[in-house]
């Protein structure tokens, strides 16, 4: 009688590790293909992300590359949620506009990669506990302004305080149709960076989440 | 887990019924309504006294600014301003680009790129340019980035350059290196002087906070006079929140 009991505490034991295991965070969140991996929370909030900056990646951290370097991006994003429209849909705008100014490799008709977002199709939040005040996952079509393929894009944005210097993440991904950037995203290990998962650290700029507008 | 503070509306409000206990407190507020109304013109000239003695909320209201530009020449024959992004005042994001931009021999650059955002208590503006050439070659720069942000936080107001850099600068001949103090001033002898880096803040940093970044700010004085004849500004950045 007294070992049943023993056996039955031993497998509960190991089932709860075993589910405890099965529910945490991978130690490593960060794929194979330097996309970010996240948990993401309420789909459509009422809820604003604005602001623009600049960011030195690689590697992606606080501090900026050597000017001569041309290794680093300057960005413009805001996204606008009223949450769900009374027919279901997301009622969600905004916009993206991004410049990458490394050369030789992002230099596409002798120009830098620019791109120009068309639409704004999703917004949801973003648990990263180094957010602290507040982050969003959010995306949609946009452009490629050197060479006019388009793409869907996702924006992984962070407001880690003010003033956002050095503190606040963002990073974008990118996905067919268009071919000649498809999986375009910036590394952003960490360290340097200040944020995990690949969300590259602000060396300018200012990222401000509004929890509701 | 960080609590978001995220609010949101699933019901519309449409979809509140209409059963006893609501129609009960119409009812009642009506009455309420009605034995008010006698003291309700006490009450709107009271109104009336105090609403001309409080500012509007829109006065109070957050107002972020924000603007960028590539090139700015000022003369009394040109008057040019290219690549300009202006913060819209529904608080979304101004931009604008130009492969190339040339003015009058005067200045000229190559892929000038600006944008400008913000929204209540949050201002950012940045602009870039490539083969900075002013004044026939005499500056030069690889590389301008100009970059202003302004927020209201923890109580006070503030703005930062952070992210400004001029890439392999040279002015009359001599190397200015990228890393330039701010308002530094260089005489260009028969043609003026050009100030780097040029900062230029706003506010009393409590409740309001503002910061104007001019990379290259070239001032044209009279050779004869020593009158200001005119400017041209490279890689400027503004922000403000109040």
């Amino acid at each position: 009688m007294f070992k049943q009991r023993n056996l039955r505490l031993l497998f509960a034991a190991v089932a709860g590790t075993m589910l405890v295991w099965a529910c945490d965070r991978a130690a490593s969140p960060v794929s194979q293909a330097k996309r970010p991996l996240f948990w993401f929370g309420e789909q459509c909030p009422a809820a604003k992300m604005t602001g623009g900056g600049r960011i030195d990646a690689p590697p992606g951290g606080p501090d900026k590359n050597p000017p001569a370097s041309h290794q680093f991006q300057t960005f413009g994003a805001h996204v606008i949620s009223n949450g769900f429209a009374p027919d279901g849909s997301c009622s969600v705008k905004g916009q993206l506009e991004w410049v990458d100014h490394r050369e030789p490799d992002f230099r596409i008709n002798g120009r830098p990669l620019n791109l120009h977002s068309e639409q704004i199709a999703f917004v949801e939040v973003l648990i990263e506990d180094t957010c602290r005040d507040g982050a969003l996952h959010w995306g949609g079509r946009l452009v490629e302004k050197n060479t006019g393929e388009e793409y869907d894009f996702e924006v992984f944005d962070c407001d880690d305080g003010e003033p956002g210097r050095q503190v606040d993440g963002f990073n974008i991904v990118l996905h067919g149709p268009g071919e000649s950037q498809d999986g375009y995203t910036l590394d952003c290990p960490s360290p340097p960076s200040v944020h995990p998962d690949n969300i590259c650290t602000l060396t300018g700029g200012n990222r401000q989440f509004h929890p509701t507008h | 887990m960080r609590e978001t503070g995220i609010v949101t509306n699933y019901a519309p409000s449409g979809a509140i019924s209409s059963d006893g206990a609501s129609q009960k407190r119409e009812d009642w507020t009506m009455k309420r309504l009605a034995t008010t109304t006698g003291g309700a013109w006490g009450y709107l000239a009271l109104g009336l006294l105090f609403s001309a003695a409080i500012p509007m909320a829109a006065a109070w209201a957050q107002t972020p600014t924000a603007q960028a530009f590539g090139i700015s020449v000022s003369t009394p024959t040109t008057s040019s301003t290219s690549a300009l992004a202006v913060l819209p005042t529904d608080g979304s994001l101004g931009s604008a680009d130009a492969p190339s931009v040339s003015v009058s021999g005067l200045a000229g650059a190559d892929n000038l790129f600006a944008f400008a955002t913000g929204s209540e208590g949050s201002a950012e503006s940045n602009t870039t340019l490539e083969n900075v050439n002013l004044l026939g070659g005499l500056i030069t720069a690889d590389g301008v980035t100009a970059l202003a942000s302004s927020a209201l936080a923890n109580g006070a107001a503030v703005s930062d350059a952070e992210g400004s850099e001029l890439v392999n600068l040279v002015v009359n001949g001599v190397s200015m290196g990228s890393d330039v103090a701010p308002n530094t001033r260089v005489d260009l002898p028969g043609v003026g002087y050009a100030v780097l880096n040029e900062q230029i803040p706003s506010g009393d940093g409590v409740t309001s906070s503002g910061l104007t970044v001019n990379m290259i700010h070239v001032v044209l004085l009279d050779a004869l006079t020593g009158a200001q004849t005119g400017e041209i500004i490279v890689g400027s950045a503004t922000s403000s929140v109040n």
